[in-house]
């Protein structure tokens, strides 16, 4: 039973994963490094590599340092409001990184929305797109909910007491959070630094739209070379590069995240109403991130009402907005499951690996089920794109899921075992209600990867299949922007809605 | 209510596993990029359906390059019949490949020479277009008349490009410089650099920059203008044609290698020759059809009249481009730490 979820990650990860990098590492004489040595000799490669780790290192700060406040605010205040905050903070994870640009040239555009108010006004504009300040600006916009939205999680569920006891101890304010307060949040912070990190790291689409051409990654690398030249060996090369680099930071991450974890009560500080200060503190955050967040959106849906009449294309939004659901449905039922029985890995090492999906590109490994599985009734079913949205999901679940686990003291499962229980009622009754906010927080994430995911399950689906990111770039090849800004507010709208409802369910939990 | 959720949960998924289509009729299946099916291209492919008894079934990944690509990975046991979207740029790759299974149609009397761009048969030209300037006529009076003309001071940071390294148009446009600049290409996109507001990863990225009125210019395709005049029925949007040509792009359909139905991808072949078919391709692909017999529609007046059309060997081309792309990429694109700080032109 226990080697169930292990032997799932051999068969639909690693096999494939191996069949998609071999090429790069074996010769015909087995083991190569003729095509790590030509890659590595190259100073554009070396150039992509260090721009890309460095640029995930500034882009990861920025996120915690804006996503922060957040976490914060959403941890400690009852606001009005507060759950469609998160939901709309959530948004800009699901839609294609395309609509996403759309927006950001719309309203921070050197002839957009902003910049055409301010020199309404007479102000100098804004001049932040192409250059490195779009990329800060775009990673910033894209990742912030991940801190946000884990930190504040871990915050809710800080044990109140040593908090008062470092105030019986003569601590208040900044000294107080600092002694007290982060230490306790470390993990978390550690967790969401990865996942932040790892997703700067693989960035592709949207650094290069908006940073401009000097910009690439490791991902642009590894698609020109599968894509553009054709050379597998190479690609399968750089891929290796690159799924080391991912291991070696996640391992890195993990281990001082294990070194700073505590054990934590189930007890729950109350939530505070707003005092002054802090009501203008949420109003000025709020604003920000309206800002940021709205901006861009509000300028999308602006933009998909303007435009003439949509002409008839082969396009259908309801089959589209469908097939999406049903699959991120599906998903979510192989990766609840998957990151539970997983959670339970404690080495740091261990930990990397379970999540390495994050680090390796979803193109590779989608071109790894071709060659892994092509001529099996796997790549003709609509199996392959959630068997493959679930490999590229699950560790969001995973880390969530851990995370919160590593905080569960053991004495109170000993407890519950002394008084009789066995293995699967302790579970059911002591660990899954302590865990359940986790799932809920790793669903959303689980939910907007698939609903946003595009490039891998169409290159392993051998039909043809419509999802809503897929519709969107039907519209897009057609030269019809309004109806692509249109279906990614469809989108939008579809995904804040489910986030909305799940955060109910994470309210209903609490109360 | 978290009842309800997972009843939905169960339902959906089960539905999930049993939407497959299932049908009695051989299905010939077809590789394709995107925008080959987008415009309605089924519409007029459900008429060869009737005639074969056959289902088409296409399916699209990305650009033609992935396509030809996933072909590759799937040599030992293909899984498409028909692999649609090969064009000059790609064609010397799918000859060494030996993914395809020559064929030379009996309709290919309708197809002029010039278009004839695979002597050994693997590849049957079904379509071309050229790759063209695109500019908003309110924001620009007058407009490129040659790659020389593109780099006057007058288009100072107007001009949005695509990435070769991952977009095709991108990459037919390098080559465009590199057939009329010869070994001075990269001198010549040293002299561009100023007037570049930025190169974006695809053509979609580009184009939407045009749309959304942040950049006057944009590389795209000649037929781009009939598309505003057809379905938005303006004008605003022009094409530039260029002194010396503009560089053509030949897009054909190959039989695979192991096909399961050959004998229907054939036939398929031979229809996609017919009127039946060439005469839906302006617009649903938005492409020149290969019979020269076909009327165009209208809006097609708009598109840019190109004088001559500019190409490279394919061999010569399949012989140069890592290089090429390379060189390129060292001069315009490599990242060294002290340039972070700079704004990228």
């Amino acid at each position: 039973m226990r080697l169930i979820p292990f032997l799932f990650l051999l068969l639909f990860f690693f096999f494939p994963l191996g069949m998609a990098i071999a090429p790069g590492i074996l010769g015909s004489s087995g083991f190569t490094l003729t095509y790590l040595a030509q890659l590595l000799s190259s100073s554009y490669i070396q150039g992509i590599i260090l721009f890309t780790v460095s640029q995930a290192l500034a882009s990861t700060f920025l996120a915690l340092l804006i996503g922060f406040p957040a976490a914060y605010l959403l941890a400690r205040f009852q606001f009005p409001g507060k759950g469609l905050v998160k939901a709309i903070a959530t948004v800009p994870f699901v839609v294609p990184s395309i609509i996403v640009a759309l927006g950001f040239i719309l309203f921070f555009g050197n002839n957009g929305v902003l910049n055409r108010f301010l020199f309404s006004i007479g102000l100098p504009g804004v001049f932040l797109l192409y250059s490195w300040k779009g990329i800060l600006l775009a990673h910033a916009f894209y990742n912030f909910p991940i801190p946000a939205r884990i930190i504040s999680s871990a915050w809710e569920r800080l044990d109140p007491s040593f908090e008062d006891a470092g105030r019986t101890l003569g601590l208040s304010g900044f000294a107080l959070f600092r002694r007290v307060t982060l230490p306790r949040l470390a993990p978390a912070i550690a967790a969401s630094a990865a996942l932040t990190f790892i997703f700067c790291f693989m960035s592709l689409g949207i650094v290069l739209i908006l940073g401009g051409v000097k910009y690439a990654t490791i991902e642009v690398g590894i698609y020109t070379l599968n894509s553009i030249l054709l050379q597998p060996e190479l690609a399968g090369a750089l891929a290796f590069i690159q799924g080391v680099f991912s291991l070696c930071f996640m391992f890195f991450i993990l281990s001082s995240a294990k070194a700073l974890s505590f054990g934590e009560s189930g007890l729950q500080p109350a939530q505070r109403p707003l005092s002054l200060p802090a009501k203008i503190g949420v109003l000025l955050y709020l604003s920000l991130m309206s800002i940021l967040v709205l901006g861009p959106i509000l300028s999308v849906a602006w933009f998909s009402f303007t435009g003439p009449a949509v002409p008839l294309i082969d396009v259908f939004p309801l089959l589209a907005i469908r097939n999406s659901l049903l699959i991120a449905s599906s998903v979510l039922l192989i990766t609840i499951p998957l990151s539970l029985a997983l959670s339970r890995i404690t080495s740091p090492f261990q930990g990397a690996l379970v999540m390495l999906p994050l680090g390796i590109s979803a193109v590779t490994l989608a071109l790894g089920y071709v060659r892994a599985f092509s001529g099996t009734f796997l790549l003709s079913s609509l199996l392959v794109i959630v068997l493959l949205h679930s490999i590229l999901a699950y560790p969001f679940m995973f880390r969530s899921i851990s995370a919160a686990r590593e905080k569960i003291s053991a004495s109170l499962l000993e407890s519950a075992r002394c008084l009789g229980a066995n293995s699967w009622s302790v579970f059911r009754r002591v660990e899954f209600p302590l865990l359940k906010n986790s799932i809920l927080i790793g669903a959303v994430f689980v939910f907007a990867i698939s609903l946003g995911e595009f490039s891998a399950a169409y290159l392993a689906y051998s039909s043809s299949v419509y999802t809503m990111p897929v519709a969107i770039f039907r519209f897009l090849s057609a030269h019809d922007f309004r109806s692509a800004a249109g279906m990614g507010l469809v989108l939008m709208v579809i995904s804040a809605f489910a986030f909305f409802l799940l955060g109910r369910m994470e309210k209903n939990e609490r109360s | 209510m978290r009842r309800l959720f997972f009843l939905f949960l169960l339902v959906f998924s089960i539905g999930c596993i049993s939407t497959e289509p299932k049908s009695e009729a051989p299905v010939l299946k077809l590789y394709a990029y995107d925008s080959f099916v987008t415009y309605g291209l089924s519409k007029s492919i459900s008429k060869f359906e009737v005639q074969c008894g056959c289902k088409v079934d296409v399916a699209t990944s990305g650009d033609a390059g992935s396509v030809l690509n996933k072909a590759i990975l799937e040599k030992g046991s293909p899984q498409a019949d028909i692999i649609v979207g090969i064009d000059n740029d790609l064609l010397a790759k799918a000859q060494k490949e030996g993914v395809l299974e020559p064929y030379f149609s009996p309709n290919l009397d309708v197809v002029p020479d010039f278009l004839l761009f695979d002597k050994s048969g693997l590849v049957t030209p079904f379509d071309y277009g050229y790759i063209a300037i695109v500019y908003d006529s309110e924001k620009i009076k007058e407009p490129p008349a040659s790659l020389d003309d593109l780099l006057s001071p007058r288009f100072n940071k107007s001009l949005v490009l695509e990435d070769p390294r991952t977009s095709s148009p991108g990459l037919a446009f390098l080559l465009w410089t590199i057939a009329e600049k010869n070994s001075s290409y990269l001198a010549y996109w040293k002299q561009l650099e100023p007037n570049l507001l930025t190169i974006a990863p695809s053509w979609d990225a580009a184009y939407g920059m045009l749309t959304a009125g942040e950049a006057p210019m944009v590389l795209s395709y000649a037929t781009s203008p009939a598309y505003h005049v057809e379905y938005e029925n303006t004008t605003r949007y022009k094409a530039a044609s260029f002194q010396n040509g503009n560089y053509l792009q030949i897009e054909g359909m190959g039989l695979v290698k192991g096909a399961k139905h050959p004998a229907l991808a054939k036939q398929f072949i031979d229809w996609m020759l017919t009127s039946e078919f060439q005469q839906d391709i302006p617009l649903t692909n938005w492409m020149y059809p290969v019979d020269p017999n076909i009327t165009l529609p209208a809006s097609f007046a708009y598109a840019a009249n190109v004088s001559r059309p500019v190409m490279l060997d394919a061999q010569y081309l399949d012989a140069n481009l890592p290089a090429w792309l390379s060189a390129w990429t060292e001069q315009t694109a490599v990242w060294l730490p002290s340039s972070a700080g700079q704004t990228v032109k």
